[in-house]
Order: C-alpha cells, then structure tokens, then sequence
C-alpha cells in the first residue's frame, strides 16, 4: 500500500522534497489548518508544521483529537525551539504527538522520522535510492532546461552572425564556452547525443582560423541538431 | 561509509546533479564551490576526504589549482579526482603528472559517479 504522507504547513517544495526521497509515497501538502483537516483521511502519517494557520497547527490537532478520538495516524510535529519548555508535554501527553524535531528544519531529520513513523524505512534500499535519484535528476532537467536553452542560443547567435559574413571573436570564443559547458553538462541528463553535437561544435568554434562556409553550413545543421535533441525527453538513465 | 566530498565546477548544473546524486545514491556529505579559487578556500577551511575538480574553469583551470592545493601543508593530502571532457590520452597523460588520484570524463554517468570515485581513490 503506498504510504501517504500529509504535510500541513512547511513549503511545497518539503512536500516534493520528500517524494523524490522515498520511492511509492504520496505526500499531499496543505496550506493551512482546515486543508490539513479536510486531507487527513486515509493519511499514514500527519506531519504539522508549529507554524501553520487557519486554524493553528495547534487548534488542528485539538479538533482532530476532539471529532475523531479513534483516528490513531501518527504525528510528527515540527515545533519551534523555544517554545519547547512550554509545549512540549502538552503535545506529547495530552494531544498523543509521536515525534517532535524543531526548526530550523533538518530535512534528513525529518524523511528519518517520517521513514520510522510511517513504515517505509525498509523500502530505501538500493532500488528505491536508484529510482529516486533518477526522478531528481529529472527534475534538475526540468529546472534547468531554460537557462541550458539560453546557452544554445549564445551559439544559434554566433552561428548566425557568421552565416551573415563573420562572427566577431568575443561571440565566437563565448559560443566555444557555451558549447564545452553543455558538452560536458547535457549527456549527464540523459542527452549522450547532445554532449557530441556540442563538442563537435566547440571544436568547429575553437579552430577560428578554418571557419569557411562548409563550417558555417555545418555548424547550422548541428545547433538546430542540438536543439531538437534536447527537445525530446531524456534518456531515463543518464549515459 | 560516510565520506566528504568538495566539487568544484563552474558549471552549476553539473554541481548541482554531482552533489544530488552523491548525497542520496552514497550517502556521502558534499560541499561544492563554483571556482577554482573558491575551492582551495573551502578545502582550507574545512578538508574534505577528497575533491572532485573540473579542468576547465575560468580564472583558475583545474591543473593551476591542483598545483595550489599540492603547495599547501594543509591540503596536499587531499586527493583529488579530475573532471574533464577532454578525451585525448596526450591530455590525460599531462593530467596524471599533477600528481592527481583519478580522471572521470565528462559527461558522466551521475548513477555510478559516487563508484568512479570509490574505484579511482580505493575506497571500494
């Protein structure tokens, strides 16, 4: 059964954090006290965050302690430090809190506790782990493609200046870096292809003295080449 | 075994996946810097078990910041790996003179990363 995880409070970004760290979770995320309340049903574990609002973090466990007393989901409760002395008996004695960690938040501190409290410690093995970096490399893909696509265009600008009778030397030596940079950056995403289109065209750029029209004509071809590489999806393990 | 690795790469995207899949397919603890110079601070300040260091980086290569680290008490011990796209054995011979403990070409593969590096330092 896949474990669901409900993340009250925090970023969203906790939430995506903590389903590329385990692999067959699903960890919804709500903004504030009612969503929480409204999402807890069929959740293997409530993760609260002491900051939470509308209602508090707080007042969300009193009413769901209140209007469900049977409702056994563990909690993890992220508390803030210097309110510890203060709340700490009440939210671990009287409102049945299973694990408290305190801000600043430890992420490994929290996927461990979240790990130990919903049951899915034995699933990181080695597969898991696989499977869940390839999901991050993904989405490092997916957060970096536009500025990897800007520096396809610093070389698509200096291609064209030379198609239109020469490049000047500053464009032609940073399309040559850009080329090199994605080179070595794009088949560690999954684009083998991308890496050696891009170095044939650093080597192109590099040989500034050769650059005649057979090398401009073939430079075109290999920048719209690289750009329809990149368009497609990744490979899924990274070559 | 929990070990500290320092990348140092210009290129953000590569510290990023680097550091990403390190810490999560070997669970080792990774510091990065996005310069040559950057790095020998970092390396000064806290030495990690070993460095991972792009060739090519503008201001300081990689060669000239080997050269550094080996020059200093502090960090000479370190090992360090290379981390280059270029593939020619002449290039390759040149790096090994530095006194550097392995070469991993560009791209790579970030799945068996954190095994390249075992393998070149001995860390099996």
């Amino acid at each position: 059964m896949t474990a669901r995880i409900l993340l009250a409070g925090f970023s969203a970004d906790i939430a995506e954090w903590l389903e590329q760290r385990f692999a067959g979770i699903s960890v919804p995320h709500a903004r504030t006290g009612t969503e929480a309340m409204d999402a807890l049903n069929e959740a293997s574990l409530l993760v609260l965050d002491h900051r939470l609002k509308d209602p508090s973090a707080l007042k969300v466990l009193r009413t769901i302690r209140r209007r469900h007393p049977s409702v056994a989901t563990p909690v993890l409760f992220c508390l803030e430090k210097k309110y510890r002395k203060r709340l700490e008996g009440t939210l671990v004695d009287e409102l049945g809190v299973n694990r408290l960690i305190f801000h600043p938040l430890d992420k490994d501190e929290l996927a461990q506790e979240v790990a130990a409290l919903a049951g899915i410690a034995g699933e990181d093995g080695t597969e898991a782990r696989r499977e869940r970096t390839a999901r991050v490399i993904a989405a490092v893909w997916e957060r970096n493609k536009l500025t990897i696509f800007e520096e396809v265009g610093v070389i698509e600008k200096a291609v064209a200046s030379l198609s239109e009778g020469g490049v000047e030397d500053g464009l032609r030596r940073k399309a040559q870096a850009e080329a090199h940079k994605l080179a070595g950056s794009v088949g560690t995403f999954g684009f083998a292809g991308g890496s050696r289109i891009a170095r044939e065209i650093e080597q192109i750029f590099k040989d500034s003295l050769r650059l005649d029209e057979s090398r401009s004509l073939r430079l075109t071809e290999l920048v719209v080449q690289l750009r329809d590489e990149l368009g497609q999806p990744p490979a899924r393990r990274p070559s | 075994m929990n070990r500290s690795i320092l990348i140092v790469d210009d290129d953000e995207h590569i510290r990023e996946i680097a550091q990403l899949t390190l810490e999560a397919l070997a669970g080792w603890t990774v510091a990065t810097a996005g310069s040559g110079r950057e790095g020998i601070a970092r390396a000064h300040a806290l030495p990690p078990d070993a460095i991972l260091l792009d060739v090519q980086m503008p201001e300081m290569d990689g060669p000239t910041t080997v050269g550094r680290l080996k020059a200093s008490d502090t960090t000479r011990h370190i090992p360090v790996v290379l981390l280059t796209a270029k593939v020619l054995e002449e290039d390759k011979r040149g790096f090994e003179e530095l006194g550097i403990d392995g070469i991993i070409s560009k791209p790579f593969d970030p799945m068996t990363l954190a095994d390249q590096i075992s393998n070149a330092l001995g860390w099996a």
